[in-house]
């Protein structure tokens, strides 16, 4: 059952462009979490709610 | 600021009208028709001058489509005149070169529209009216000729899962923030358009493979916050990381175009503090009894997706609107990274 799940995962991501091999390193390298590009910063809240937008010069 | 104030919003969502010209299958307010008794030209200015008065940072003029109150551009100006941060949401459907040049003179902080898809068919068919994908790549043109901040937004359904990567291709190198999020079942949205967990987590991966292929130069793109939280796995897919709990009532404030006011627009009517025509808004927002679910949250107010969780007292159950929508109930996010990965990627180790 949970490798069908997993192979749905696989599935999806392939129609989104991400190959099985780059699935399984984002889930299963530690430090993935650590190399990812982002901010180690910002306001004392955080912009991006459902209802809200966000503005490039956030970036 | 005020003497006795708790707590600064930071972004004021602002429906100013649900007055729109497009028909959305996932709209979650279920937009067309004006509100009867929308605020007036004179009530507007004066809730503007009152959200200056609780130092809101930014104030998000949307809604319904904002561009189709007659004086959108005369309460967008008193908030620059004000000194806060102006942003626009519109569905580009009726832009024009006297709208744009009325933006720049404003000088805003975001002009965001919203891309559902990578094609005209896509696009047409969840915003219901044919030739809308045409006009908001006219306005997206038109914002970064004028060299307006410009942010795309995509709520993704079953209905343009697949698009994706068109619409990644559409935006890399353009300089073009891009917000992603997910329909949820709210307002007109059916529910059998939207997406399952292991659909849902595929997005997170499309995100979160975005962030490590590209600099925010090249592709800035965050999640919005319904996705989460505390995964074991990816890293955190919002503009700046951590999670610390819905914002609705602590650092986000939403008003409806009637004066309601409420922690977020996405979340029920239940949930409404009060009217700015009774009471003013600088009162609603400093009363310590309102916002309670957020401002007073309790672990006992989570529900049966959340209860037992070990970051469940700060989490606060994830994106509230979110919550709602799929499972009718607050705190109580049925998507839950933490919660679901163990069951999506078990296999894989």
């Amino acid at each position: 059952m949970k490798q069908d799940i997993i192979f749905k995962i696989y599935k999806l991501g392939s129609k989104l462009g991400l190959n099985k091999n780059e699935i399984n390193i984002m889930i299963n390298k530690q430090d993935y979490i650590q190399e990812q590009t982002s901010f180690s910063f910002g306001p004392s809240w955080y912009p991006g709610n459902r209802y809200g937008t966000i503005s490039i010069h956030d970036f | 600021m005020c003497a006795n104030q708790k707590y600064t919003p930071g972004q004021v969502v602002w429906e100013t009208t649900l007055r729109c010209n497009l028909k959305c299958i996932h709209c979650g307010s279920s937009a067309g028709k004006a509100r009867l008794n929308e605020l007036s030209t004179k009530e507007a200015l004066q809730l503007c001058k009152d959200l200056a008065v609780l130092n809101a940072q930014e104030v998000c003029l949307m809604g319904g489509e904002p561009f189709l109150r007659k004086d959108w551009h005369i309460i967008a100006k008193q908030i620059r005149d004000l000194n806060m941060k102006l942003l626009v949401i519109s569905n580009g459907y009726n832009i024009n070169k006297d709208i744009i040049s009325k933006l720049v003179d404003l000088d805003p902080h975001s002009v965001s529209t919203s891309l559902d898809g990578s094609t005209a068919k896509t696009h047409d068919y969840i915003r219901g009216v044919k030739g809308s994908f045409d006009k908001v790549m006219e306005y997206i043109s038109l914002s970064k000729e004028a060299d307006l901040p410009t942010t795309v937004i995509t709520t993704v359904s079953k209905l343009n899962l697949k698009e994706l990567p068109e619409i990644q291709d559409f935006l890399l190198n353009k300089r073009i923030a891009w917000q992603i999020q997910v329909a949820t079942p709210e307002g007109r949205f059916a529910e059998k358009f939207a997406l399952s967990k292991e659909e849902y987590y595929s997005v997170a991966l499309f995100i979160a493979s975005m962030k490590k292929k590209y600099t925010t130069k090249e592709m800035p793109v965050v999640g919005a916050h319904c996705f989460g939280y505390h995964s074991q796995h990816l890293p955190w897919l919002g503009l700046y990381p951590g999670w610390e709990g819905c914002q609705a009532g602590i650092s986000v404030l939403s008003i409806k175009s009637n004066g309601d006011v409420i922690g977020c627009l996405s979340i029920p009517e239940s949930k409404i503090e009060g009217n700015i025509r009774k009471r003013s808004i600088i009162d609603i927002w400093n009363d310590p009894n309102t916002f309670s679910y957020t401002r007073k949250f309790k672990v006992e107010y989570l529900g049966e997706n959340c209860k037992d969780c070990k970051y469940g007292e700060t989490c606060k159950g994830g994106c509230t609107g979110f919550s709602v929508g799929f499972t009718n109930k607050l705190h109580n996010h049925p998507y839950c990274f933490y919660k679901i990965e163990p069951e999506l990627l078990q296999k894989t180790k």
